[in-house]
């Protein structure tokens, strides 16, 4: 699909995309999902082994190379928020987000001018400060990610494949820009890729939940912005308790509905280099509990993050501009 | 003026029986031009949907004529519409004083003895105002045939409203069959009419005043239609009302002739309205006041503040904690939200609702366990709750408890289609699941409102 043939909303997100998509890269060799099937023949799955009388399969059906199973081997030291963050890849990637993020804050301030929209650009910058908000991230992932499977989690970034994984994804986010994503976008037109690496890239996309990431992102600036604007309404226009958050949930299929085709384009092209091998292995990985447990409080930390910023940079913004354009943004 | 917190029906009454009141007011009882100036502002304010601001105006223009009929009415009236139930029964009471044979004044009276359960007081206001008619029209109003009624009605409307506003008194009294009687006498009701089908009709509609008059018809007019009864007070109670609603469920579940309808009935009284616990008329009235303030005027701080009056009235009423929890949460203060759930289970192990928030609560939190554990207790409490399920499925899911995840999203997905609800969202997700394995990213759970009296709070 062409940039110009999506959806705005399709449009919107997509800016989000090119560094969100490497934010739940991988996990550990060391866990699995166990996939059996019980005495009465159906389908199971679990973290932990099948009870007696299961049949175990391999994890999740996945063709290729198997994983590489047992605890990892050298590392034995406790793994820090910093650190994992660091070999994530996130900290790498994380101005680029700040900056899409930035940009989506503003563009969702359709009713602004265009001097208005150089002076909001402004607050925003200033609201989402890299220090700031890594200090927001950091603190949450910390309270959420579990600690006992960083280790694991660990292991995996530092092989060759996760390292490879998180390479491309930092250089996706850091150097796609639209000219270059369309264009590889038209040349997938011409030359499709094939039914079996689409697959992997649907299926990446489920197990790493990149586009759910991008959605929630999304739905973080908007709230945070419904907020801002809330506080500063008159009363009785304010929003009923509940209400921001009620809007975004049932927004939110429709939000995800639109992101998950230019994601996967996405997908397509930050891995672009990766071989089939290559992505079965970070799908097994991403789909272990270790890369689950890091990739959910990683998602946790940053729509958080995100949320609060996008709150602060949006109350920032209503005392700066006129009181007419202070106006519930477009979504 | 906006309507005050009270059944529609009542509403509708009151204001309209204000109106003709007023009109019958003798002119000696007219305002001074003094204190009907000063009530401008306060009135405008009003009028403007700024309650709070309305009644400091109020409170400046009674001050301003203290024996001045207008501003001390406006005063009361605006106190008792925001919740200040003491100050509005301070000025009504200089009202009985300064004026006690004021039309208006005994109809305000009469409404707010209604409000505050005082409803011995409010009848017997009801009387006076009658005794104000003169005295052919009330000797029809006594003695003539039903059939006559509706006719002296169209004569003098305020007569119906007096009618109505009894039957009300009557049913929150709980005194059913004189309600009826009453209802009947003065053909409120319309023999052999099926108002009970009609209200089934009503109900699939949004318009509440329509499905509320239905119900209290039906309940009025067919004793035996239990479930229509049964249903009127499941309504009452999402409308966020206690007493009504327990009356009105517990006369379903009484009349019902089915077993199980009885099992429920009697389940529904206790996890959803508290069961035995008294439930001050007072207390219901400040939650509801709280709950417009809270969702009409976006007045979180007023509406706290009576939260906390209703609390403080009745400690083990587990329904302003809830809203207090909402509030504190809205203003990011999580461990206050969380504190007043935890209060919420604690006066109330059986409350449905405060389980289902709290484990709803902590899950956002990510705190899964725990959410799990009152999440369960929401299903065993109340097995057709889709929306607990879900959430219980993503506690279940966030912990790795893979099976039990794809059971109780299954059983959602199920009692949805009970209801011709499709969870396509939940669907999809479970399918990949099925097909893929996990992901990183929670299942979906939301929470559809399928079940009128299962909604709100």
């Amino acid at each position: 699909m062409t940039d110009r043939a999506r959806p705005p909303h399709a449009r919107r997100a997509a800016l989000l995309l090119g560094v969100l998509v490497a934010l739940a890269p991988a996990a550990s060799a060391a866990q699995h999902v166990y996939r059996w099937v019980d005495p009465q023949g159906n389908v199971r799955y679990s973290g932990f082994p099948p009870p007696a009388g299961g049949v175990t399969e391999a994890p999740a059906a996945l063709p290729g190379p198997a994983v590489r199973q047992g605890p990892e081997p050298a590392r034995e030291r406790p793994v820090g928020v910093d650190e994992m963050l660091e070999l994530s890849g996130l900290r790498a990637q994380l101005p680029a987000l700040m900056r899409d993020v930035v940009t989506h804050l503003v563009r969702s301030r359709a009713d602004l001018a265009e001097r208005e929209r150089r002076s909001a650009r402004t607050v925003a910058e200033r609201a989402f400060d890299l220090a700031r908000v890594y200090a927001l991230l950091r603190d949450e992932y910390g309270r959420h990610g579990a600690p006992e499977r960083r280790q694991a989690a660990a292991a995996w970034f530092r092989s060759p494949t996760g390292r490879r994984v998180v390479e491309l994804a930092v250089e996706g986010a850091r150097n796609t820009d639209a000219a270059a994503l369309a264009a590889f976008t038209h040349a997938l037109e011409r030359r499709p890729p094939s039914p079996g690496r689409l697959e992997l890239i649907e299926r990446l996309d489920w197990v790493s939940g990149s586009s759910e990431l991008s959605a929630d992102i999304a739905l973080a600036v908007q709230g945070g912005v419904a907020r801002a604007l809330a506080r500063s309404a008159p009363r009785e226009q304010r929003p009923r308790p509940g209400q921001i958050d009620a809007d975004a949930q049932e927004r939110r299929p429709r939000v995800l509905s639109a992101i998950r085709e230019p994601t996967r384009v996405r997908l397509l092209y930050v891995y672009r280099d990766l071989t089939d091998e290559d992505l079965r292995q970070y799908i097994a990985f991403a789909g272990s509990p270790a890369a689950r447990a890091h990739t959910r409080a990683l998602h946790h930390a940053l729509t958080h993050a995100v949320r609060l910023t996008a709150e602060h940079a949006a109350t920032n913004l209503t005392g700066t501009l006129a009181p007419t354009t202070a106006t519930t943004p477009t979504h | 003026m906006r309507r005050a917190t009270v059944p529609p029906a009542t509403i509708a009454g009151l204001a309209a029986a204000l109106t003709l009141l007023l009109a019958l007011a003798p002119a000696a009882a007219e305002p001074s031009a003094a204190g009907a100036a000063d009530l401008e502002p306060a009135r405008e304010a009003f009028e403007a949907g700024r309650p709070v601001e309305a009644l400091a105006a109020a409170r400046r223009a009674a001050a301003g004529a203290p024996t001045a009929r207008a501003p001390l009415v406006a005063h009361a009236a605006i106190a008792e519409f925001v919740g200040e139930l003491d100050e509005a029964a301070t000025v009504y009471a200089r009202l009985e004083t300064l004026f006690p044979d004021d039309l208006a004044v005994i109809y305000r009276r009469a409404a707010f003895a209604v409000r505050v359960g005082d409803y011995d007081a409010g009848l017997a206001l009801l009387d006076r105002l009658l005794d104000a008619h003169p005295p052919h029209v009330r000797w029809l109003f006594r003695w003539a045939p039903g059939t006559v009624q509706p006719v002296l009605f169209r004569v003098a409307p305020s007569l119906e409203h007096l009618v109505q506003i009894k039957v009300d008194v009557l049913l929150e009294k709980g005194a059913l069959d004189e309600a009826r009687r009453l209802a009947r006498a003065y053909r409120l009701v319309e023999p052999g009419r099926d108002y009970c089908g009609e209200a089934r009709t009503t109900m699939r509609g949004t318009d509440r005043e329509a499905t509320f008059q239905a119900f209290r018809r039906a309940t009025l007019a067919q004793p035996d239609a239990a479930d229509c009864i049964w249903w009127y007070g499941q309504w009452l109670t999402d409308e966020g009302y206690v007493r009504l609603g327990r009356l009105m469920v517990a006369e379903g579940t009484r009349t019902t002739r089915s077993a199980a309808s009885k099992e429920a009935g009697a389940r529904y009284l206790r996890i959803r309205l508290g069961g035995q616990r008294d439930v001050p008329k007072r207390a219901e009235q400040l939650l509801q006041i709280a709950r417009q303030r809270l969702l009409r005027d976006g007045d979180a701080d007023g509406a706290r503040r009576l939260l906390e009056r209703a609390v403080t009235l009745a400690p083990d009423f587990v329904r302003p904690h809830a809203y207090l929890a909402r509030i504190a949460w809205d203003d990011g203060d999580r461990a206050t939200a969380l504190g007043w759930l935890e209060h919420a289970v604690e006066a109330d192990p059986e409350s449905w609702r405060s389980h289902r928030n709290l484990g709803r609560m902590l899950a956002a939190l990510d705190r899964h366990p725990e959410a799990e554990g009152h999440l369960r207790r929401t299903v065993a409490l109340f097995g057709d709750d889709v929306g607990a399920r879900l959430a219980l499925a993503r506690a279940l899911y966030a912990q790795d408890r893979l099976d039990e995840y794809v059971e109780q999203t299954r059983d959602a997905v199920r009692l949805a289609a009970v209801w011709k609800h499709d969870l396509s969202d939940v669907r999809d997700f479970l399918a990949r699941f099925e097909k893929w394995g996990p992901a990183a990213t929670l299942p979906p759970a939301p929470d559809p409102q399928l079940i009128l009296g299962w909604n709100d709070d």
